[in-house]
C-alpha cells in the first residue's frame, strides 16, 4: 500500500514545479492517453492517440512515432485523458505550477469550442494560479475566454464565477474601504456557495476586518467588560472574527491553505482574549486535519507552552499574537444583515 | 448497507463488453438443419437471443447424435451458450459452455469468450473459485481485447468481495487497481469503490481513508459518485463510534452535496449518451454494449440519490457530531447553522434545529439562538417531524431572557403556554412569563399570572413550589407587605410538611419575612424571624444581609449592644456586609458618643480590613473623632499619616474626601497654612516622584481655594491635568481637571482626560460628565454627529435623577448639567427630528430642578422652532412666557420679545406687533440689546412707537393717577 502511495506521490510531482521545457516534453510523451471521435462516426471508433498541441489548422496527435494534424472539421469531440500529476497540477492551482499550466493552456486553448474538450480546466487553474500570483489581467483574459468559447456549460459557469473572483478583487483595489466592506458583506449575505473562492476570499478579508476592529475597541475601551454600552459591540466584532475564521475549514474544508490559515488566524484571536484552552484546541485541530499547512510549525512550537500553562494553571509567558500591519481606515458597522447570513450577528 | 451493495454489484455481472467475436457461417440448403442452423444465425446476429437459443438448442437436440453434424455441433456449442448466456440462463448455458470449452478445437477468440462468461456464471453460482480460474484465464491472455482483459481481471476482485474474502479482496485491489485504472479509467473507477468497500469490510480504516482520499483525487473517473459518497459517510460515522473523530472529519469533509453529486452524475450520463451515441453511429457493438451497461449504473446511482433526500443533512450532521464531541461548540454550531438555513427541511434538520439553539444558548450567543428558533420556525414548524415546536419556542424565550428583553421573553413564553397548554413544558412556560413580567416591574400582572397558574396545578406539581413563593415575592416587590408576609409565612408552613419539590426558597422565604417586618418598621417581628433565620439557615446566601438587617433592627429598637453583636457575626467573606457592619458599628458608637469606642474601632478596622475600600471612610471618621475631643491636631496628623500612607495609591474610594476633610481641619487664616502645607507636601511627592499623591494634593489646593479664587483653582486644575495619566488617576480629579481645562479652552487636553475617564473607568459614577463634557467638545468643533452620539450616552449612563418619561419617551436628567445637554441636543435635532427637539424643550421647561436660565433658553428655543417651522401661532406663547418669568436674563427677554413681534406680524397683527416691538424698544433694561434697536426701526415702520400705559407682561408698576383721571 506505501509504495503504491509512493508511486502517486511520484506521479503528482512530475508535473508540478515542472519548467516550460519539460512541460513541453511531457505533453508529447504522454503516450494514447486521449480520444477523439469523428465527425462523421462511420469513419470508425474513437481514436486513442496523444493530442500535442491545438493548432489553428487542426489538432496535432501523436500516436507511436507518428504525429499528423487532424483538421477541427474532422473531429466530433475529443477527452485529453489526466495524468495524476495532471490532475493535482489542475486542483491544486498553485503558484508552481504556472510554468507547466501556461504550457498546457497554450497548447490546448484552441480546443475548448470542441466538445468534450476538458483543455478549459487547464485554463481555470492557470486563471487561479494567476490570481494567486496576482497576475489579475492575464487571469481574466483567460476566463473570459473560456466563458465565451468553452463547450461545457459547467466549465462556462466556473468561468464566470473566477472572473466574479476577480472582479471583486479589482473593487478591493480601487474602491474605498467602506464600499469594499459593504460590497463584501453582500457577498456573504447572498451565501451562494457555488463561487468557493470568492466567498473564501470576501470571508478571509472580512476576518481581517472584524479582527481588527475588535483590537480596536478594546484599545478604545480597555475596561469593555464593564461597559454595557461597549461590551456587546465588542463581543459582536469577537464572535465575527471568529466565524469567519472557521468559515473555510468547516464549509470548504478542502481548501487546505485558505482552511489552515483560517484555524491560524482564529488561534490568533484567542491568543488575543487570553483564552489559552480555545488556542489549544484549534491548534490542535490544525495539526490533526493540516498537518502540511505552513502554519504546523509555529503551532506545534506553540502548543507546548501552552499546554503547560494548562496544566500548571499558570498564564503562559507572552504567547503574543501575530502582529499583521494595522489597517489604514477604520471599520464602518456592516449593513443590515438579510435573511439567511450565516454571519449575521 | 450490504444488501443494496450487492444488487449494485450483481448488476455488474451484466457488464458483457460485447461478443459480436463469433458467428458461423454456414452455407446449407434450405428445409434442412441448415434452415435452423442459418436462422439461428441470423437470430443471433441480430441479437435475438431467445430464438437464437431457441434453434440452436432444437438443433442439438435433434442433430448432436448424428455423427454427421459433429463439427457443426461443435460451432453450435459456444453460441448456444453464449445465447443462453444473454439471457441470464446460466443454468442452460453451463452445460454447452462446459463441453465447448472442453473441445481443444475451439477458436482461442471463442474460448476466451467462453472463459470469461463462464467466469460470470460462476459467481452468480457462488463458485468463486472457479470464477476466478476463468476470469485469470481471460485476462492472463493478451490476445484478448484490452477491455475485456480489465472487465475479467474487475470481475475476478469482485469474486472476493461477493464471496466476502476481504483480504482476498484488498489484496486483489492492492495489486492490480493501478494497471485497472491505466487500462481503462471507468473500471479503474469501479475497482476503486470495490477496493474502499473492501478495506472497510476488512477494518482496515486508516487505508480506508487514504483510499478515500486518492479516490477523491480523481472523482471525474468514477461513475458511482453516490455509492462512494455513501461509503465515506458510513466510513465516517464508524470513526465517530470509535471515537476518532478527526478522522471522521477527515472523511466527512470528502462528501459532496446531493446537489453537486446529482450535477456530476448528469454530466456524466450526458457525456456517456454521447459516447453511446458515437458507439453506435460508428458500428462499435463492443463499445456500445460497454456504454450501456454503464449507462445503467449511473441512472441507478442517480435513482438511488433521488430516494436520500435526507443525505445532506446526514452527511452535515455527522460532521457536526464530530465537532461536537471534540468540545468544539462554535464550530458544530455554524455546521449546524448553515445546515438548518439553506438544506431542505426533514427530521434530521429538524433534529439538528433544536441541537443549534442549545449550542448558541451554550455560547451565549442569545440573538443567535433567538434566530435559529425563528428560522425553525419558518421552516420547519409545518412539518409533520416538527415534535420540538414547543421546546424550541421556549429556548427562544429564554434567549431573550438571556438578553434582558423581559418583554419579549414574556410574550415568548405566554406563546408556548397558549399554543401547547397540555405540554410538559407549558406551566414552566407560565411561570416564566409571570416572572419576566416581574421583571418589567408589572407586579399587578405578574400576581395575576402566577395565581392562575396556581389555581391549574396540583401542589405536588414541580412548578408549585416556584410559583408560590413567587407570588409572594410580588407582593414583596409591590411593597405589600403584610400580604407579602402573610403568603411567606403558608409558603413555609406547607414547605415543612414537605413534598417533592418542596422547600427550594425556604431560606429565601425565611428572610424576606424577617425583611418585610422592618420594612414596615416592625422590628420586634423582624428580630423575631431574623434571629429564626440566623439560627435555622446559616449556609444561606442571603445570611449576611439578613444579620445587617437585625443589627439594623436591633439599633432602631435602642438594643445598641445586641446591634453590635450582630453587626459583628457578619463574615468577612461577605466583604461588603461585612465592612457595613463595621460602619453601622462606628455609628452606634457615634450615637452612644462613645468617642473612645469609635476610635478603637476605627483603628481596629485598619488593621484587619487593610485591603478594604472603605479604609478612607475609617480615617475618616477618626478625624472626625479627634476633632471631636477638640483634639485638632491629632485630626490633623491622622489625616496627613492616611494622606502619606495612601495618597499615592492609583484608586481608592473615599480617599478624595479626607483630602477634602483636611479643609474642615483648618479654618479661618489657617487655610492659607494649609495651602502651604499642600504646596510643601507636592513638593516632596514630586521628589519621590510619587505621580497620584502629587496630582490629589494639587487637586486638593484648587479644591480649597476654589471658593475664594474660582479663576485660580481652574487654571490650577487645568495644568494639574496636563500632568495626569488618565488611568492612574482617579475619576473624580480626572472629571475637575478635564472641565477645568474645557472652560480655559484647551480643548485638546479636555478631551484626553474625558476620553481616559470614559475609557478607563466605565462604572465611575463621574463617566456621564466625561460623556457630557465630549459632547460640548464635539459641539465646538461643529462635529454634530459625535456630540449627539456622546449626549446620548449621557442619558444612558447618567445616575442623577431623571425626569419621568413624556408620552413620547423623552425624559432628560434633572440638573443642571442635564439641563445643558438637553439643551444642546434639542438643538442639535431641530434641523432633523423638530419633534423630538420640542419635546426636549417641553421637558427643561417642566423641570423644577433644572436652572431657570436654562429653562428660559428651552421657552426660547421652542418659541424660535415653532417659527422656524411656520407655526407663528404656536410660537406665541413661549415667547410670551420668557418675558413673563425670566425676566432676569435680558438678552433672552430681548429675543423673546423680538420673536413676538415677528410672529404676530406672520399672523398679519401688525398693530399688536407694533405694541410689542415699542414694549421691547422702550424698557430700560434692554436698552443695549440689539433687538431693542431693531424693534425701535421696526415700530416705527409699522406707524410709531407706542408709549403703553400697561405694558404685556411687564413688571413695570402702573404710574400713579393724577386727579381727573390724566396719567
Amino acid at each position: 500500500m506505501k509504495a503504491w502511495i509512493c508511486c502517486l506521490l511520484l506521479s503528482s510531482v512530475s508535473a508540478f514545479g515542472q519548467t516550460p521545457d519539460q512541460a513541453s516534453r511531457a505533453l508529447s510523451q504522454r503516450g494514447d492517453l486521449d480520444e477523439i471521435r469523428w465527425s462523421d462516426p462511420s469513419k470508425g471508433p474513437a481514436f486513442r492517440a496523444g493530442i500535442i498541441r491545438a493548432l489553428a489548422e487542426g489538432l496535432e496527435v501523436q500516436r507511436g512515432a507518428v504525429k499528423r494534424v487532424l483538421a477541427y472539421d474532422q473531429i466530433g469531440s475529443v477527452k485529453f485523458g489526466l495524468t495524476m500529476g495532471e490532475r493535482q497540477l489542475i486542483a491544486e492551482a498553485k503558484p508552481e505550477g504556472l510554468p507547466a499550466l501556461k504550457v498546457f493552456w497554450e497548447a490546448r486553448r484552441l480546443s475548448i469550442p470542441i466538445q468534450g474538450s476538458n483543455a478549459g480546466d487547464f485554463g481555470l487553474a492557470l486563471a487561479r494560479s494567476l490570481r494567486k500570483t496576482e497576475a489579475h489581467d492575464e487571469a481574466l483574459t483567460i476566463v473570459k475566454e473560456i466563458a465565451e468559447k468553452d463547450s461545457d456549460p459547467q466549465r462556462r459557469a466556473r468561468a464566470k464565477a473566477e472572473s466574479d473572483t476577480l472582479a471583486f478583487i479589482q473593487v478591493m483595489k480601487s474602491e474605498k474601504p467602506e464600499e469594499v466592506e459593504k460590497r463584501a458583506w453582500a457577498v456573504t449575505e447572498a451565501a451562494d456557495e457555488s463561487n468557493p473562492d470568492l466567498m473564501l476570499l470576501v470571508t478571509g478579508f472580512l476576518m481581517k476586518k472584524e479582527f481588527a476592529a475588535l483590537k480596536d475597541i478594546e484599545t478604545e475601551n480597555p475596561r469593555w467588560m464593564e461597559d454595557d454600552e461597549v461590551k456587546p459591540q465588542r463581543d459582536r466584532h469577537y464572535h465575527l472574527s471568529l466565524d469567519l475564521a472557521l468559515y473555510p475549514s468547516l464549509f470548504h474544508p478542502l481548501a487546505e491553505a485558505e482552511s489552515a490559515d483560517g484555524l491560524w488566524q482564529a488561534a490568533q484571536v484567542y491568543l488575543h482574549t487570553r483564552e489559552t484552552a480555545r488556542v489549544v484546541h484549534v491548534l490542535e485541530d490544525l495539526l490533526a486535519l493540516y498537518s502540511d499547512s505552513i502554519h504546523s510549525v509555529k503551532a506545534k512550537e506553540m502548543l507546548i507552552p501552552l499546554k503547560a500553562s494548562l496544566e500548571s494553571g499558570k498564564p503562559v509567558a507572552e504567547a503574543k499574537p501575530e502582529e499583521k500591519p494595522q489597517e489604514a481606515e477604520p471599520m464602518g458597522p456592516p449593513p443590515p444583515p438579510k435573511r439567511y447570513n450565516l454571519f449575521e450577528d | 448497507m450490504l444488501q443494496p451493495f450487492r444488487i449494485a454489484l450483481l448488476s455488474l455481472l451484466f457488464l458483457i463488453a460485447g461478443q459480436g467475436v463469433y458467428s458461423q457461417d454456414v452455407e446449407t440448403p434450405a428445409g434442412t438443419p441448415t434452415e435452423m442452423l442459418q436462422a439461428g444465425n441470423a437470430a443471433y446476429l441480430a441479437q435475438n437471443w431467445e430464438e437464437a437459443s431457441k434453434l440452436f438448442q432444437s438443433f442439438l437436440d435433434t442433430y448432436e447424435a448424428d455423427a454427421t453434424f459433429a463439427d457443426t455441433v461443435k460451432k453450435v456449442k459456444p453460441l448456444l451458450a453464449l445465447a443462453y448466456i444473454r439471457q441470464a440462463k446460466f443454468d442452460l448455458a453451463e452445460k454447452p459452455m462446459a463441453e465447448a470449452l472442453a473441445d481443444p478445437t475451439v477458436e482461442p477468440a471463442v474460448r476466451s469468450e467462453l472463459r470469461f462468461f463462464s467466469g460470470l456464471a460462476a459467481i452468480q453460482a457462488g463458485k468463486h473459485e472457479e470464477a476466478r480460474k476463468h476470469l485469470g484465464g481471460v485476462f492472463g491472455d493478451p490476445t484478448v481485447e484490452a477491455s475485456r482483459r480489465m472487465e475479467a481481471l474487475v470481475l475476478g476482485g469482485m469474486s472476493y468481495v461477493m464471496e466476502e474474502n476481504w483480504p482476498g479482496a484488498v489484496t486483489f485491489f492492492t495489486k492490480y487497481g493501478k494497471e485497472i485504472r491505466a487500462s481503462s479509467p471507468e473500471a479503474g473507477g469501479r475497482a476503486d469503490i470495490l477496493h474502499l468497500h473492501a478495506l472497510m469490510k476488512a477494518e482496515r480504516w486508516d487505508e480506508s481513508i487514504t483510499l478515500a482520499r486518492s479516490i477523491f483525487a480523481r472523482l471525474d473517473q468514477v461513475r458511482q459518485v453516490v455509492t462512494y459518497s455513501s461509503l465515506l459517510i458510513e466510513l465516517g460515522s464508524k470513526f465517530l463510534e470509535q471515537e476518532q473523530y478527526y478522522k471522521a472529519i477527515a472523511v466527512l469533509r470528502l462528501v459532496p452535496l446531493r446537489a453537486d453529486i446529482v450535477q456530476m452524475q448528469k454530466a456524466k450520463l450526458y457525456e456517456a449518451d454521447a459516447d453511446l451515441q458515437y458507439a453506435s453511429a460508428s458500428k462499435n457493438i463492443v463499445r456500445q454494449t460497454q456504454i450501456q451497461t454503464s449507462l445503467k449504473e449511473m441512472e441507478k446511482d442517480l435513482e438511488n440519490i433521488e430516494k436520500m433526500p435526507q443525505f445532506d443533512s446526514g452527511s452535515r450532521l455527522r460532521f457536526a457530531q464530530a465537532y461536537f464531541s471534540l468540545g468544539r461548540l462554535r464550530e458544530a454550531s455554524l455546521i449546524l447553522d448553515q445546515m438548518v438555513r439553506q438544506m431542505p427541511p426533514d427530521a434530521l434538520v429538524e433534529s439538528a434545529s433544536v441541537n443549534l439553539i442549545s449550542g448558541w444558548m451554550s455560547l451565549e450567543r442569545w440573538n443567535r439562538a433567538v434566530r435559529a428558533a425563528d428560522v425553525y420556525i419558518e421552516r420547519l414548524a409545518n412539518l409533520p417531524e416538527a415534535k420540538s415546536l414547543s421546546g424550541v419556542l421556549f429556548a427562544r424565550a429564554q434567549a431573550y431572557e438571556g438578553q434582558y428583553e423581559y418583554a419579549k421573553a414574556a410574550e415568548g413564553y405566554a406563546e408556548v403556554a397558549k399554543r401547547f397548554p397540555q405540554d410538559e413544558l407549558a406551566a414552566r412556560a407560565r411561570f416564566m412569563e409571570a416572572y419576566n413580567v416581574l421583571q418589567l416591574e408589572q407586579y399587578a400582572e405578574a400576581g395575576r399570572l402566577l395565581e392562575s397558574l396556581l389555581k391549574d396545578i396540583p401542589d405536588d406539581h414541580e412548578m408549585w413550589d416556584h410559583a408560590f413563593f413567587w407570588r409572594g415575592m410580588v407582593f414583596y416587590f409591590n411593597q405589600q407587605w403584610e400580604t407579602a408576609r402573610s403568603h411567606l409565612l403558608d409558603y413555609l408552613e406547607r414547605s415543612l410538611k414537605g413534598g417533592a419539590g418542596r422547600g427550594e426558597y425556604v431560606d429565601d422565604a425565611m428572610f424576606r419575612l424577617g425583611y418585610a417586618y422592618f420594612s414596615e418598621a416592625i422590628y420586634d417581628r423582624a428580630i423575631e424571624e431574623l434571629e429564626r433565620f440566623e439560627k435555622k439557615e446559616p449556609t444561606s446566601e442571603w445570611l449576611a444581609e439578613a444579620q445587617l438587617t437585625l443589627g439594623d433592627s436591633y439599633a432602631a429598637l435602642g438594643e445598641l449592644e445586641k446591634a453590635q453583636e450582630a453587626y459583628q457575626r457578619i463574615e468577612a467573606a461577605a466583604s461588603g456586609f461585612h465592612d457595613e457592619g463595621w460602619m453601622k458599628r462606628g455609628q452606634i458608637f457615634k450615637a452612644q458618643k462613645d468617642l473612645a469606642g469609635m476610635k478603637t474601632l476605627y483603628e481596629a478596622f485598619l488593621t484587619e480590613r487593610a485591603e478594604s475600600p472603605r479604609v478612607a471612610e475609617a480615617l475618616n471618621w477618626l478625624g472626625w473623632v479627634a476633632k471631636q475631643e477638640g483634639k485638632i491636631e491629632d485630626a490633623r496628623q491622622i489625616y496627613w499619616e492616611a494622606i502619606r500612607r495612601l495618597g499615592n495609591d492609583k484608586v481608592r474610594p473615599g480617599l478624595e474626601d479626607i483630602f477634602i476633610g483636611l479643609n474642615s481641619l483648618y479654618s479661618g487664616d489657617q487655610k492659607q497654612e494649609l495651602q502651604a502645607l499642600l504646596q510643601k507636601e507636592r513638593s516632596s511627592a514630586e521628589s519621590r516622584q510619587q505621580r497620584n499623591y502629587f496630582v490629589r494634593l494639587g487637586w486638593a489646593e484648587a479644591q480649597l481655594i476654589q471658593r475664594a479664587q474660582p479663576d485660580e483653582s481652574r487654571v490650577m486644575l487645568a495644568r494639574l491635568g496636563e500632568k495626569i495619566e488618565p488611568k492612574e488617576t482617579a475619576p473624580r480629579v480626572l472629571v475637575d481637571c478635564a472641565e477645568a481645562q474645557a472652560q480655559i479652552g484647551d480643548n485638546k487636553g479636555a478631551e484626553r482626560l474625558f476620553e481616559g475617564l470614559r475609557k478607563w473607568y466605565p462604572r465611575a459614577p463621574e463617566r456621564d460628565r466625561a460623556f457630557a463634557g465630549l459632547g460640548f467638545l464635539a459641539l465646538a468643533q461643529n462635529n454634530e454627529p459625535r456630540a449627539l452620539d456622546m449626549f446620548d450616552r449621557f442619558e444612558k449612563t447618567a445616575v442623577m435623577p431623571k425626569s419621568a418619561p413624556d408620552a413620547n419617551g423623552v425624559s432628560i436628567v434633572e440638573a443642571e448639567i442635564g439641563g445643558k445637554v438637553a439643551l444642546a441636543r434639542a438643538r442639535l435635532l431641530e434641523s432633523g427630528k423638530k419633534d423630538l427637539a420640542l419635546n426636549l424643550y417641553a421637558a427643561i421647561q417642566k423641570s423644577k430642578a433644572i436652572p431657570s436660565r436654562l429653562r428660559a433658553e428651552a421657552f426660547l428655543g421652542a418659541g424660535h422652532l415653532h417659527a422656524q417651522r411656520g407655526q407663528p401661532r404656536e410660537a406665541l406663547p413661549y415667547f410670551e412666557q420668557v418675558y413673563v418669568l425670566f425676566n432676569r436674563y435680558p438678552e433672552l427677554v430681548a429675543k423673546a420679545y423680538w420673536g413676538r413681534g415677528q410672529a404676530l406680524e406672520k399672523l398679519g397683527k401688525s398693530d399688536q406687533a407694533r405694541e410689542v416691538y415699542s414694549e421691547l424698544a422702550l424698557r430700560d433694561d434692554l436698552k443695549t440689546t440689539r433687538e431693542s434697536l431693531e424693534a425701535r426701526q421696526r415700530a416705527i415702520t409699522l406707524g410709531g412707537l407706542i408709549e403703553a400705559k400697561v405694558p404685556e407682561g411687564g413688571e413695570i408698576p402702573p404710574a400713579p393717577t393724577q386727579p381727573g383721571g390724566a396719567s
